[in-house]
């Protein structure tokens, strides 16, 4: 199966991951940052790439099936019926 | 042929428009969710440029942030950080426990994440009110009260949507197999929680 992006908002215990994640992200940013500015954007880069890369990983959800019932042609009269076929 | 004869062959006996079509993909409500967070990731992004532009901007920016004579309140703002983040984990509760069949866990884990958004709002009103500057008093100040209103608006929503829940959970409402009222606010409630985790990191810390 092809990579497709990963939600992290699917639901509600995607959620809550996310927001974890988000936790641990800017906590190891923040204390980069107060060590050194330029540690702080060498975490910021690294940890960004992570995510990123991260999100990639998700499944591809699978191609929608096909109603064949409303994908008929007379399934949609079209024009009005009371007039004779052109 | 009459349409009635040309329906009856085609075995359409459907008045009226045609049923509207749905992705069989995705939920209309979730999919309805997920573009209103997009929405709502934008608007706050644009508040974070509008940020970051007044920061880079100012001379001082590198040595000292707030611009003197201010200063934030970080210590204040940090437990309000732990609050929201703690009521994040209530609603979580609470959603766990009504896919477990506990009425009694999704009741009080909606109670007291409503108890703790409300305890962060009335934190921020109160930080707001020592803060020691305003809206007018520059740039700078319009920002910070920008982007933490905008927050402190979308916990009010939020508190809306999980009061709505709480009052239908203590109705009867929602079972292990139908929670949807309960996992929509959720979602939204964690997504307030990282905006507002990117503001106190951003704005209040870095």
């Amino acid at each position: 199966m092809m990579e497709g992006v990963r939600n992290p908002l699917q639901d509600e215990e995607a959620a809550f991951r996310f927001l974890l994640g988000t936790i641990a992200y800017f906590a190891v940013i923040v204390l980069a940052s107060w060590v050194a500015t330029w540690l702080g954007l060498v975490a910021f880069g690294a940890l960004s790439l992570g995510v990123i890369a991260l999100l990639r990983g998700g499944k591809k959800p699978p191609d929608p099936g096909l109603d064949a019932d409303r994908a008929t042609v007379e399934d949609t009269p079209r024009g009005d019926p009371e007039l004779p076929p052109t | 042929m009459s349409a009635h004869a040309e329906s009856a062959v085609h075995g359409h006996d459907h008045h009226g428009p045609p049923t509207a079509n749905k992705s069989s993909r995705m939920d209309a409500t979730v999919l309805g969710m997920f573009l209103f967070i997009g929405t709502e990731a934008m608007l706050f992004g644009s508040f974070f440029a509008a940020y970051f532009f007044v920061r880079v901007v100012n001379p001082d920016a590198s040595s000292i942030w707030p611009p003197p004579p201010y200063e934030f309140p970080k210590f204040v703002a940090g437990i309000n950080t732990v609050i929201l983040v703690t009521s994040s984990f209530t609603m979580h509760w609470a959603l766990q426990s009504i896919k477990r069949n506990n009425r009694r866990g999704l009741q009080a884990g909606l109670v007291l994440t409503i108890l703790m958004g409300t305890a962060f709002l009335l934190t921020q009103f109160i930080e707001y009110a020592h803060v020691g500057f305003n809206t007018g008093d520059g740039a700078f100040a319009s920002v910070f009260f920008g982007l933490t209103g905008l927050h402190g608006a979308h916990v009010l929503i939020g508190l809306t949507l999980l009061t709505i829940a709480a009052v239908r959970a203590f109705r009867g409402h929602f079972s292990p197999e139908h929670h949807h009222g309960v996992e929509l606010p959720g979602i939204y409630w964690h997504f307030v929680d990282v905006m507002w985790l990117v503001v106190y990191a951003t704005v209040y810390l870095l």
